[in-house]
């Protein structure tokens, strides 16, 4: 059955409304910060197959890995056991979740005439769900067991009526149970809604109809897609990073992590392969295959079709190669609870290895790391205790036309907003003492990469526990492009009482005391183009604006900027000779 | 005594004149004239050839406030904050909204690094004084800025909002040691916390608020040059009018004055013939926009964006979705078949017009299908071409191999969709039922589409008023001032003070009276409604629960069970048992301005008189169908008319279409009321 190109829009329309329905009620309803402010989830609606048709984006590193969880779900209950009004749950990482533990999917199936016809599905991070040590991530578990309660796919409603026993088990396993359960309150409401449309859908227009739509759909997604990658030259193109490890500074588990990304550009074809990375982790840095998938469709999406929605079809000209074994196809229980860290670098690399293929449309490095911060406690005002889990923003890489921008969440973050200093001060003990740019932390270039921020938090009148882990400081700072330097990497300071000053790249429960101070300091994006030939005005603007100091416009960029009676002025003669150096100086 | 409005848009300036006595209503169009829309403006009033000396209410909407934003035409600003934190404007919220853009660009500050300047002081989440202020560093500060040119100043310190005092304090000594800059201090425009938030509006506030003052200065000479007395009023864009005295202040609360006053007019129109609950509809050229309206007021919305910097002001809760006229129907690589969000605009504009345009766009499927007359575009002025709407129609038929009718009828389809998807939004997902509601439609091109909608939503009713084109410039005339205070103040509901909670309410009401003493609003015409804004302890967004005068103990279990009822309505669940959190403290003042009553058209029989039937025309209805609909003139029909559907209806500036099975009556004062159902459907 053919659909006509009006009908078939139509439901095209209404497949992403149902989507854009489940993100909705979850938003406003959910309890953690996590989920509304920073979006760490996904959504979408998938068909009876477990092809996704439509998504709304949350996070972009979860992009079009909700499959996983529903082959999961016919895996391990069986499709034939599941009936109308049940919600099925999992965290598994390795049976359905496929991320770390924290991450929960929630799945509601939509039956048309006694035969499940799609599923509407929800993926989100909960602030707790056990382990070690609260907020689930970790920088040394070494078995998955430690990292929190696993649940496979189960009924967390039963023919519309809530399954009492699963809700017990969570509330009983997880630090803290009012946010854990509203959240998941919110996101049952979510599924069941999104469910409700796609039957309003095949109520509408039928179901076989619905049916040759979405394979439509699915084929159209395929061909602009293929049509995209026709604008890539062909070639094989690759790039590799060294990433700093896990463990705590102090004890390290893997000292270095090697990376590696090969993608083949064949006409309407792309394979991204990632043999020659390392085997997986005694750590908690490996990702579960289903990320590392994901991982690799988002960077696939962002060199290929950023502006369009998402679907299966999308990816059906990719092909993903991951060698069992490896930090990005762990063998189970390896630990996990750190994925984020190098699933981070994969779309990054991926546009530095198609750097030379397509020099237009790619940046620079950016800062490489979610640097997510944990801190925990319980707040002195209130006798609550509390878990702020929140991501740091950095620099990102200088583009071909201008400089990269400050300030922003990694890449495998997305439309996520942090928590403001304001809000910080009610909802916890601390106080906010700086939240600004970094100056000179932008890797210089022809367009200077952006500026990295720091963030001071003084911690009142309680202990606090902290667990921070920042990666690409030690062996890959953020790199620069065709003769851009790098960017200043991540660290994290804590000053303690009594004047000491500790640095930290990733350390886990590490105690804070009253009145220390922690200061998240984030790197910088690589430049795009050699300094020297980026224009001196715009030198001269940086100095003037504090984003680069005096002694670096010099030292970097060749310009030697004077004060004179008119203010701050670029000395011409000195820059010409200096900037001959420099560039005699890289050249050589 | 006559009351004028006159409503500045980006291509025409719209003036209406009501005459107090009759109830008569004239209006006028002239181009805009972007230099100094005052020119424009004054233009439109002296169309009416009156004298302004027997104007007793003026209402000004202009989108001065909005150019300057999104052109960045404002003054050099500088802005002051706390230390530590100079680059709050810049950093933003971190997020990229354009996810997968691999060169995603953040909007920029209006106010550059060096510009941006810190003083040491600090204040706690509760309010106390940490780190006092210093006045020599201000008064050190004040002589940089006179000295680097600045002309406007933006204060935002943190927490200010819970103590404004060092706010206050700045604010003092450029009072006392630079009076002629403008400054903008952030308390006074929002006590609610979120500083970048509160940041961006100070700045943007600061940013236009010369520009503004020069523009409100000679328009008022203007005026009074005309004999105008009065105090000019200005549209808000929380759907409330504000005298040019106080809009001097928060220029900000305009930027979206136009589209708000197509609100309020809905409003006010459908509260006259007897409706409370209304959707409003805006179509025009390239944009739909709707609104909510329940129980008389538009319902506002907390945060407003432009040009991706947020403005935390309350605002009319307008939707807007790029479809209009001019969309344009395209096909993609994978070849699907859309239409908008891209619009033809006004130039080159849809392919009919003549004007070189080659893309098939809703007017010319509209068009092509017989809906609109090819004689009768801008009453006749307007020459159109149907053979251009048809050629560019048929590369989107050949690429499918379907008929040009079938392509026509498609684009239709497609863009009802997307009009029905944004009404959806507005109703069904935040828990209305669309049957409850009267959508009244204007804008050129909503009449035409609206019925088709509200059918397929079950809008049982469809209102649509005289000169639907000019319909935000009436709306203008019917609107009341409006002030909007909001104080972030975060408490347990059960535990909360209800003394200190009701001295805050009556803080913030009697900041509403001031302002209302200072535009010489009556005490009599003062209505003041409570909110508070309510959450499940632990949630982050809150919901605005209606809020009794003289807050005490039993109140709370009812504000409890309102905020249980209104989150299971919105979000579909709730849990009773939870605590719950007051977040903020809300206060709508309105000072009722005396409303004139509409002019009756003359009264006629059900069937409509012989000089308003223009005939029939033939309209394609699909499946190789064809449906006669017959034709009206407007300005013929006679109050009490009743025209069955199928049925077109035409008026120099819109045509409105009446669906096959409704039913289609003219009211006493010339509304048409379509009932979009079948009987007993």
């Amino acid at each position: 059955m053919r659909v006509d190109p009006i009908t078939l829009e139509v439901i095209r329309n209404r497949l992403i409304a149902a989507s854009r329905d489940i993100r909705r009620v979850v938003e406003r309803a959910a309890y953690s910060p996590v989920l509304y402010e920073v979006v760490d989830f996904s959504c979408g609606i998938l068909d009876e197959a477990a092809n996704l048709v439509a998504e709304t984006p949350g996070l972009p590193i979860f992009l079009a890995n909700l499959s996983d969880a529903v082959r999961a779900t016919y895996r391990t209950i069986g499709r034939e056991n599941l009936r109308p009004g049940d919600v099925i749950l999992c965290n598994d990482p390795y049976n359905g979740g496929g991320t770390h533990c924290p991450d929960i999917v929630v799945l509601c199936p939509a039956f048309w005439e006694g035969e499940i016809q799609g599923w509407a599905a929800f993926r989100g991070h909960t602030v707790d769900m056990g382990g070690i040590y609260p907020g689930g991530w970790y920088s040394n578990t070494t078995e998955v067991f430690q990292e929190g309660f696993r649940l496979p796919p189960v009924r967390l409603m039963v023919a519309g009526e809530p399954n009492e026993d699963v809700f017990r088990l969570i509330e009983a396993n997880t630090r803290v149970p009012d946010a854990v359960l509203g959240d998941i309150r919110a996101m049952i409401a979510a599924v069941r809604t999104g469910s409700q449309r796609l039957l309003e859908l095949i109520e509408r227009y039928g179901l076989e109809t619905t049916q040759a739509a979405i394979r439509e759909i699915l084929d159209q997604g395929e061909r602009l897609a293929r049509a995209a990658i026709r604008r890539i030259p062909n070639g094989v193109y690759t790039a590799e990073a060294i990433l700093d490890g896990d463990g705590n500074d102090d004890e390290p588990l893997d000292e270095e992590v090697r990376l590696k990304v090969t993608l083949i550009v064949e006409d309407e074809e792309i394979t991204v392969d990632f043999t020659g990375t390392d085997r997986q982790c005694r750590g908690p840095m490996n990702v579960p295959l289903p990320s590392t998938i994901s991982s690799a469709r988002y960077g696939f999406k962002i060199v290929t079709t950023p502006d369009l929605p998402n679907n299966e079809g999308f990816f059906r000209p990719l092909k993903i190669i991951v060698p069992e074994g490896t930090l990005l196809n762990p063998r189970f229980p390896a630990a996990t609870a750190m994925w984020p860290t190098p699933t981070t670098s994969i779309p990054d690399l991926m546009l530095k290895a198609l750097a030379p293929a397509i020099p237009d449309r790619v940046r620079a490095g950016h800062f490489g790391d979610s640097m997510a911060d944990f801190i925990y406690g319980t707040d002195p005002r209130t006798g609550r205790y509390y878990v702020c889990a929140e991501p740091d923003a950095g620099g990102y890489g200088g583009k071909p036309f201008e400089d990269g921008e400050s300030a922003l969440f990694s890449m495998n973050l997305g439309d996520t907003y942090n928590v403001p200093a304001e809000v910080a001060e009610v909802r916890y003990p601390w106080r906010v003492e700086r939240f600004e740019l970094i100056p000179d932390s932008g890797g210089p270039g022809k367009f200077r990469g952006g500026l990295g921020v720091r963030r001071d938090y003084r911690i009142l009148g309680h202990r606090a526990g902290l667990t921070v882990t920042t990666d690409r400081v030690k062996y890959t700072p953020p790199w620069g492009l065709f003769g851009g330097r790098p960017g200043k990497p991540s660290i994290t300071v804590v000053y303690r009482q009594g004047g000491k000053e500790e640095r930290w790249r990733k350390v886990s429960n590490l105690p804070l005391e009253p009145g220390e101070v922690v200061s998240f300091q984030t790197g910088g994006g690589g430049g795009y183009g050699p300094p020297w030939e980026r224009d001196p005005q715009a030198v001269l603007r940086d100095v003037i604006n504090g984003y680069v100091t005096c002694e670096k416009a010099r030292e970097e960029y060749g310009v030697a900027v004077v004060e004179t009676e008119n203010g701050l002025e670029v000395d011409l003669k000195t820059t010409e000779r200096l900037r001959r150096e420099l560039k005699d100086g890289g050249e050589s | 005594m006559y009351r004028l409005s006159t409503d500045v848009g980006g291509t025409f300036t719209d003036g209406v004149l009501l005459d107090e006595a009759t109830g008569e209503v004239r209006v006028s169009k002239v181009s805009t004239t972007p230099q100094n829309p005052a020119i424009g403006t004054i233009q439109a009033i002296d169309r009416f050839g009156v004298s302004l000396k027997e104007a007793s209410f003026l209402v000004h909407g202009t989108t001065v406030v909005i150019n300057a934003l999104i052109e960045e035409k404002g003054a050099k600003t500088a802005l002051i904050t706390t230390k530590g934190f100079r680059d709050v404007l810049e950093i933003g919220r971190c997020n990229r909204v354009e996810m997968y853009d691999p060169l995603y660009r953040k909007p920029r500050p209006l106010v550059p690094r060096f510009l941006r300047f810190e003083v040491e002081e600090r204040i706690s989440a509760a309010g106390e004084v940490l780190v006092p202020l210093r006045d020599e560093e201000v008064l050190e500060l004040i002589s940089r800025l006179r000295a680097q040119g600045v002309e406007a100043v933006a204060v935002c310190l943190l927490n200010s909002y819970a103590n404004p005092a060092h706010e206050e304090r700045v604010g003092e000594l450029f009072e006392q040691h630079w009076p002629e800059a403008a400054v903008s201090l952030s308390h006074r425009i929002t006590r609610r916390f979120y500083e970048y938030e509160r940041t961006s509006t100070t700045t943007q506030n600061a940013y236009v608020m010369p520009v503004v003052r020069r523009y409100l200065a000679s328009l008022e000479e203007e005026l009074g040059g005309r004999g105008f007395g009065r105090a000019l009023q200005i549209m808000q864009s929380n759907g409330g009018v504000m005298t040019a005295k106080v809009a001097r202040d928060i220029p900000i609360a305009m930027v979206e004055s136009g589209p708000a006053a197509g609100a309020i007019g809905a409003a006010q129109l459908a509260g006259l013939i007897g409706y409370e609950n209304v959707i409003s509809y805006d179509m025009g050229g390239t944009t739909a926009k709707s609104s909510i309206i329940k129980g008389g007021l538009p319902e506002t919305t907390d945060q407003y964006m432009v040009e991706g910097r947020p403005i935390l002001l309350p605002v009319v809760d307008l939707r807007e979705i790029g479809a209009g006229g001019g969309s344009i129907a395209w096909i993609d690589e994978a070849g699907a078949l859309h239409v908008g969000p891209r619009s033809a605009g006004a130039e080159p504009g849809p392919a009919c017009y003549l004007r070189g345009g080659e893309e098939p766009t809703v007017t010319d499927a509209n068009l092509h299908l017989g809906i609109l007359d090819p004689e009768y575009f801008l009453g006749g002025e307007m020459r159109v071409s149907p053979e251009h709407a048809r050629r560019a129609i048929g590369k989107i038929a050949s690429f499918f191999e379907i008929s040009v009718d079938e392509a026509a009828l498609g684009i239709i389809e497609i863009v009802n969709t997307h009009m029905s998807g944004l009404l959806q939004s507005m109703t069904v997902k935040r828990g209305y039922d669309p049957r409850e509601f009267a959508m009244v439609a204007f804008g050129g091109a909503g009449p035409i589409h609206a019925a088709a909608i509200a059918k397929e939503l079950h809008i049982p009713t469809v209102i649509v008023p005289p000169a639907p084109g000019v319909f935000s410039a009436w709306g203008m005339l019917m609107a009341d001032l409006r002030h909007d205070f909001a104080r972030t103040y975060i408490t347990p509901l059960a535990e909360a003070p209800c003394q200190e909670v009701e001295a805050i309410f009556r803080e913030l009401e009697a900041q509403v009276r001031d302002l209302f003493a200072r535009e010489r609003v009556e005490e009599g015409q003062v209505v003041i409604h409570r909110e508070l804004g309510l959450r499940y302890l632990g949630q982050e967004h809150t919901l605005d629960v209606p809020a009794p005068a003289g807050f005490s103990e039993e109140d709370k279990p009812k504000l409890a069970r309102a905020f249980d009822d209104l989150h299971l309505r919105v979000y579909g669940h709730n849990a009773p048992r939870e605590p719950k959190e007051i977040v903020s403290l809300k206060v709508v003042g309105i000072g009722r301005v005396k409303k004139p009553t509409l002019k009756a058209v003359p009264a006629g029989g059900e069937s409509p008189p012989a000089e308003a039937r223009l005939g029939e025309r033939k309209v394609y209805r699909g499946q190789g169908k064809y449906a006669a609909f017959a034709v009206f003139r407007r300005q013929a029909l006679l109050g009490g008319n009743l025209i069955p559907g199928p049925a077109i209806i035409e008026e120099p500036t819109a045509t409105t279409v009446v669906e096959e099975g409704q039913l289609c009556r003219v009211d006493e004062y010339g509304n048409l009321i379509i009932q979009t159902q079948k009987e007993g459907a």
